[in-house]
């Protein structure tokens, strides 16, 4: 019961790992750009932006959806890859932290390129716009699933 | 303690008759009259004369309506439109001569021709000979084309020296393209009756600069007028989450998009940190939270007399029409109007008349593609 309550703490803590890499991805595209076109980006605004974005994109409902949209789709993402993930580690024989990694990649990957087809093309995600940002959040996403994998293998040990 | 919950009570019930009596007065002030139904996603508004009114469905056809029906068959040779996200057959404006010329100017969507997966933004001006469209000609075609089905803008109009004003929009994923004057993305765009380039456009010797361009800097601007006389051109268009913008729009100035807004991204994020900065254009008039300004008219119509002078702009969120009052360069009162209709209000123009006619639709347009109306505003004499 313990250990479960440990799975299910990594977890939610590797979806807000995830949630803030993602949302300090974009701040940091955002202010690259910004700084490209001479606006005085400091180290205060700097900090300030990246608090803001991670507090808005995480923690707060976005209008009109009720609840905070980037973790629930984080979350969302990471249940079904996750869950697949647990399923397949019955019959593979795989490093949990590299295999949630690649679930976590995986669940990124999915974020990333189904989002635009449900919305005419939009990338919702800003930080999304480009093929580097892309690879950056699929990054993001193995590290959130690698921390979680990881944590499992001391869990269980 | 008896004393004082009477007086609180009478007080109370006092605030509650006045209010009552006030919205009730105003409501008497018009009356609404639908004009037409049954219209397919309503978008842009056009009076031939004040029994003769031409409508774009977003869907792609060209609708007319005399003296208040709807005709069974639209305008043929109308150019096929993208129908998609927000796009489709959008902006229409007639020529300031059409009496003699019978010039409109259609704006909307299509599939770029070269490459299907992309679409952009085109006008084409056309002669209206009874219901059809004739020597169409394509005057502006926004570059480069885009991915995406948003934020066209699509709005035009006719300035006093006979020039054209057309919005062209960000294009949503392209919203750093506005600060760059190499394309179209962002920008109002300038051109002659023919689509030729006038000789005062600012950025004609801009070394890379489309020479169309009359200003940069903007988001999705789907609301363009002039006062009376031609000399003030106000603008408003989209914000993300907030900082929808009222601009008052002059030659070569940049309005800052993305680079200051007052609104946040859909997802939370900052899109900048900054509200202003030097250089770049403030609006005299922005809402946080955002009303989804979709459509504007400046009224100088006799029929609300006190209204004269004053701006209407349609909101699709909340369902309304804001009057705005003008002093010079500021705003000094805003006024909520028409919520009863309890719509979606897609635009808001001035029949020659001088009533007010709004396009409604509704959402999501999918339930009742058939569903939207124009209305007529008038007084209740």
């Amino acid at each position: 019961m313990k250990n479960q309550t440990k799975k299910v703490v990594f977890l939610a803590l590797s979806i807000l790992l995830v949630s803030f890499l993602v949302g300090a991805q974009t701040t940091i595209s955002n202010l690259i750009w910004l700084t490209s076109i001479d606006m005085p980006i400091t180290l205060g605004v700097f900090f300030s932006s990246i608090y803001h974005d991670f507090v808005f994109m995480s923690l707060t409902p976005a209008p009109p959806a009720p609840f905070p949209l980037l973790l629930s789709i984080i979350t969302f993402g990471f249940f079904i890859s996750f869950g697949v993930t647990w399923v397949l580690l019955e019959w593979v024989d795989v490093q949990k932290k590299y295999a949630y990694g690649i679930a976590g990649a995986i669940a990124l990957v999915s974020i990333v390129y189904l989002m635009p087809l449900i919305f005419f093309g939009v990338d919702a995600l800003a930080g999304a716009r480009t093929p580097i940002g892309k690879v950056t959040l699929i990054i993001c996403g193995y590290l959130g699933g690698h921390f979680f994998g990881s944590r499992l293998n001391k869990v269980e040990i | 303690m008896k004393n004082h919950l009477f007086k609180i009570g009478i007080l109370t019930i006092a605030c509650f008759a006045c209010s009552f009596v006030y919205s009730d007065n105003h409501k008497k002030e018009y009356k609404f009259e639908t004009i037409a139904e049954g219209l397919s996603f309503p978008w842009g508004i056009a009076f031939i004369s004040n029994n003769e009114i031409l409508v774009t469905e977003k869907t792609g056809k060209l609708r007319v309506i005399k003296n208040g029906n709807l005709l069974e068959e639209s305008v043929s040779g109308v150019p096929d439109s993208l129908f998609r996200g927000q796009g489709g057959l959008e902006g229409i404006v007639l020529h300031p001569n059409f009496t003699e010329n019978k010039y409109l100017y259609l704006a909307f969507s299509e599939t770029d021709p070269l490459n299907k997966r992309l679409n952009t933004l085109r006008v084409v001006r056309g002669k209206l000979e009874g219901l059809a469209l004739k020597e169409v000609k394509t005057i502006f075609k926004a570059n480069p084309s885009r991915k995406t089905s948003n934020h066209y803008g699509a709005k035009m109009v006719f300035l006093a020296d006979g020039t054209l004003l057309i919005t062209s929009g960000d294009g949503f994923s392209y919203r750093e393209m506005a600060q760059k004057l190499d394309n179209h993305y962002g920008k109002v765009i300038r051109l002659n009756d023919d689509g030729s380039i006038p000789e005062d456009n600012p950025f004609l010797s801009t070394p890379g600069a489309k020479p169309e361009i009359w200003s940069y800097g903007h988001r999705n601007q789907q609301g363009l007028a002039t006062n009376t006389d031609g000399s003030i051109v106000y603008e408003h268009e989209h914000g993300p989450r907030g900082g929808d913008e009222l601009n008052i729009i002059e030659k070569g100035k940049n309005y800052g998009w993305p680079a200051i807004t007052y609104g946040i991204d859909y997802s939370g994020a900052l899109i900048s940190p900054f509200k202003e900065k030097a250089g770049m254009e403030q609006p005299i008039h922005y809402w946080t939270p955002s009303i989804a300004p979709s459509g504007m008219t400046f009224y100088d119509g006799d029929l609300f007399a006190k209204w004269k002078g004053n701006l209407f702009i349609s909101g699709l969120v909340p369902g309304d029409v804001r009057r705005i009052s003008i002093n010079g360069n500021k705003v000094i009162e805003e006024e909520i109007l028409f919520t009863a209709l309890g719509k979606r209000i897609r635009n808001v123009v001035t029949a020659p008349d001088g009533s007010l006619v709004l396009a409604t639709d509704e959402f999501p347009n999918q339930l009742n593609p058939q569903g939207g109306k124009l209305i007529r505003v008038k007084p209740n004499k």
